[in-house]
């Protein structure tokens, strides 16, 4: 318990220098801008296709509800919220922690052990703002695009489908969407993206930045940032749900 | 230059340094000798503040080094070029973007005369321009250890400081990054710090040597003076030069 509560109060310690360091703003822009770049340009035809898969399980999980119901035409419009508000997000948060977060902590790991940090250092330079902070910003805005990229290949997968399993039209799948896609469903799915990827980032940064101990240290690194990021997405995702629904109950408590 | 003054560090009550003290004057090439684990990394990372120290006082051109904030430690930093081990280039960037990493954040300079320090840096570790666009994976270890030095000198440091240059070398290799170190300190006016267990290095090169042993200096003097030493340990690396 005590290792736990050192380990969290050391990343919330790190988080909070980083949030420091974004403010004073002595990052280089064209490193962030280059991050960006890489992340999503790595990241979204992995996330695009994950999405298109989940879209269309979506569709086959609920046709099964509604067919019961003769309410197939309300398909559409529930596999999407659905999708919006819990999936898509935990997806690409776990499609991320395996690609970005894992290769993210190996990349500083072994800057961190052939002593290129050091060589920052001794250029007059910061390797936290130099190296890691880009890093750090980089999944967080990322990861944004990603979610807009996987939760559009999302609504296609469950589009193309409904069309083909459920022989429910394009028209009337995508008619109901608006009706169940409230603009908290879609808040809930940006926060919920936001939440994770702030979590990816501040795990893999910190455990690649104080890896020790070799080759070995940099696989442990990798280890602890896939499990600690994928426990604390599902954490993390069971409190802003809970707090979300306390939200629609108030909102729709003072309508 | 720089003064060293009863320098204590240990890693979780494991003493590595113990006591040290040694003064290096301007311009002079002093040579850390001693087997392998006896702190003379950890030394040199004392030196400008990569590791903190227990207790003790390390001065560079009358600035207590344990004293500075981190932002001060930079800025000497700026003034200190350190050659590592390894040759700690950044796999991502090109060779020419490596060597100008430090011009490019310190200075405001042209494109152009980065490009004429990089060359001219390149120039004095022997290397040809044509490698500049090649990554560091795509040159042979030798000639990355000569990059490193290169991003080093392009900075213009007054202080120098080698950790194993020669480390996984060849002999002719090495006798060519000797010749380099001292050529270097001659031409940039440098004072530097070579850390090495190779007494034939030692020979070479040093203007001064430092010995050390379990954390503890056993020889601090020139290096003409080391023969008369009495200290076994220094008798067995002497005689490796003398064969």
């Amino acid at each position: 318990m005590t290792r736990f509560l050192d380990s969290l109060g050391h990343h919330v310690l790190f988080f909070l220098q980083l949030v420091r360091l974004t403010f004073k703003s002595q990052f280089r822009r064209q490193d962030l801008l280059m991050q960006i770049w890489t992340i999503t340009n790595q990241s979204l035809p992995t996330i695009i296709m994950a999405g298109f898969f989940v879209g269309a399980v979506m569709t086959i999980q609920f046709t099964l509800q509604l067919q019961d119901f003769g309410a197939l035409s309300y398909l559409g419009g529930l596999a999407t919220s659905g999708t919006f508000r819990e999936v898509g997000p935990l997806l690409i948060g776990f499609i991320l922690c395996g690609k970005v977060g894992a290769f993210t902590a190996s990349e500083l790991g072994t800057m961190k052990i052939t002593e290129q940090f050091d060589a920052i250092l001794c250029m007059g330079s910061d390797p936290i703002n130099e190296i890691v902070l880009p890093r750090f910003l980089g999944i967080i805005i990322s990861s944004g695009f990603l979610l807009v990229g996987g939760l559009f290949a999302s609504i296609l997968g469950g589009m193309v489908l409904g069309a083909f399993y459920t022989n429910v039209s394009v028209e009337e799948y995508l008619r109901h969407i608006p009706r169940f896609l409230i603009g908290i469903s879609i808040l809930s799915g940006f926060l919920k993206s936001l939440v994770f990827s702030i979590l990816l980032a501040v795990v893999c940064t910190y455990q690649g930045y104080h890896v020790t101990g070799g080759a070995k240290g940099v696989g442990r690194a990798v280890v602890k940032t896939a499990v600690i990021s994928m426990v604390g997405i599902v954490t993390l995702d069971w409190l802003t749900s809970f707090s979300m629904e306390i939200l629609i109950q108030i909102v729709k408590e003072a309508r | 230059m720089i003064q060293v003054c009863r320098l204590i560090k240990s890693f979780s009550d494991q003493p590595i340094l113990n006591e040290i003290s040694f003064d290096v004057r301007k311009g002079q090439i002093l040579f850390v000798l001693g087997q392998s684990g006896t702190g003379k990394s950890v030394l040199l990372k004392c030196l400008i503040g990569l590791l903190k120290i227990d207790s003790g006082e390390i001065l560079i051109d009358q600035q207590r080094v344990e004293k500075l904030s981190n932002s001060e430690l930079l800025d000497l930093r700026k003034k200190c070029g350190m050659v590592f081990q390894q040759p700690a280039l950044f796999d991502s960037l090109s060779i020419e973007e490596n060597i100008s990493y430090g011009l490019v954040r310190h200075f405001k300079l042209s494109r152009q005369e980065q490009s004429d320090r990089v060359e001219k840096a390149l120039a004095s570790v022997k290397l040809d321009q044509k490698i500049l666009n090649l990554k560091p994976a795509q040159v042979s270890y030798g000639m990355q250890k000569r990059i490193s030095m290169a991003r080093t000198l392009v900075l213009q440091p007054e202080i120098l400081l080698f950790d194993e240059p020669t480390t996984g070398l060849d002999p002719v290799s090495t006798t060519a990054i000797n010749r380099l170190i001292l050529d270097i300190s001659k031409q940039y006016n440098t004072t530097s710090i070579v850390v090495s267990h190779d007494m034939k290095c030692a020979y070479q090169i040093a203007d001064q040597i430092l010995f050390l042993e379990k954390g503890r200096v056993i020889f601090d003097d020139k290096k003409e003076k080391i023969g008369q030493s009495n200290h076994p340990l220094v008798k067995s690396f002497f005689s490796e030069v003398r064969i």
